[in-house]
């Protein structure tokens, strides 16, 4: 399948096309995998990387959920447009990435993923998990006091954190 | 129907108490006390500084409230100490039943297997992951 969108990357990978795109081509990539038969859209994942940045993928599969295609962006909080218009599972998970990364998708409708009060974005890097705040990290312990190691710290843990 | 991954067995003579499981542990259920002392059977150096020591691990704890069964600690123990057992899945009333220690961990040996299926050893045999010493 050639793709007119214009991709910034295209590879095949664990048995998927991995196809990568620039934000402004993410609706109309999704559209045109539409248009070629590509109707199921099984996810759509975001993950935080830090600051503003984000990388947002999706698998989309032909009706036999055969030959499976990954399309994935990088992105900051405020770039992604709404797949929900296309695929209408969509609408789920761009809700999520809303309530727990703080994603904003243009034209995404109101309304919370998980009908829950969620203070902040839970699942941004920077949040500080109370669970990690609560309890000191096992892994401090040292059984050999005398031998000399560089320090360990608890991974994940931000050193603004600790109180 | 046995489940494989039922609970995590630990052979308490190979844990070095080197503390990779204890900081990897994505859920810090894992906590191990320890002490060194002087390893007499370590070849001894007339110009070494101290004497080589080793650890004595003296209490291990999962806390399996808060096991994910993700089995990281199982794959990256280097010294194969930790082991995934068939024995009954973990279950108890309240949070300290679910707390297993070292012969709680070490009573799940019987049904416990290397990653590569063959049998896991057993409390009266010698660490498996160390080199025998020459
Ligand atoms: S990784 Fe293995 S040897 Fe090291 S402390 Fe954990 S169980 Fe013991
Ligand atoms: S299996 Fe349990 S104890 Fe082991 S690393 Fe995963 S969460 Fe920690």
């Amino acid at each position: 399948m050639t793709l007119t969108t214009q991709l910034t990357g295209d590879r095949q990978q664990d048995g998927a096309r991995w196809i990568d795109v620039a934000p402004e081509n993410w609706h109309s990539l999704h559209a045109e995998l539409q248009r070629e038969g590509y109707v199921r859209l099984e996810w759509l994942a975001s993950v935080h990387e830090g600051d503003d940045n984000f990388q947002i993928v999706t698998r989309v599969t032909d009706v036999d959920v055969q030959s499976p295609v990954m399309v994935s962006m990088h992105c900051d909080s405020s770039e992604p447009v709404t797949l929900s218009d296309l695929f209408p599972i969509a609408q789920f998970h761009e809700q999520e990435a809303r309530q727990l990364l703080g994603v904003q998708f243009a034209g995404l409708a109101d309304g919370v993923a998980f009908d829950a009060p969620i203070a902040g974005h839970p699942l941004r890097r920077d949040f500080a998990l109370q669970a990690r705040l609560d309890k000191p990290w096992p892994g401090a312990v040292e059984p050999d006091a005398q031998a000399r190691r560089r320090l360990t710290l608890p991974p994940g843990v931000l050193a603004e954190w600790q109180l | 129907m046995t489940n494989p991954h039922a609970t995590i067995a630990l052979h308490p003579s190979s844990c070095t108490s080197c503390m990779l499981c204890v900081r990897e542990c994505p859920d810090w259920c894992i906590s191990i006390e320890a002490h060194a002392e002087p390893d007499p059977d370590a070849p001894q150096y007339s110009n070494a500084r101290r004497p080589a020591m080793k650890n004595v691990l003296d209490s291990f704890q999962i806390d399996f409230s808060h096991c994910l069964w993700c089995g990281i600690c199982i794959e990256l123990c280097p010294f194969d100490a930790l082991f995934w057992s068939e024995k009954d899945m973990v279950s108890g009333k309240s949070r300290s039943e679910v707390v297993y220690g070292i012969d709680e961990l070490a009573a799940s040996l019987p049904s416990a297997k290397r990653l590569d299926g063959t049998p896991a050893p057993q409390l009266d045999e010698p660490p498996s992951g160390r080199r025998k010493k020459s």
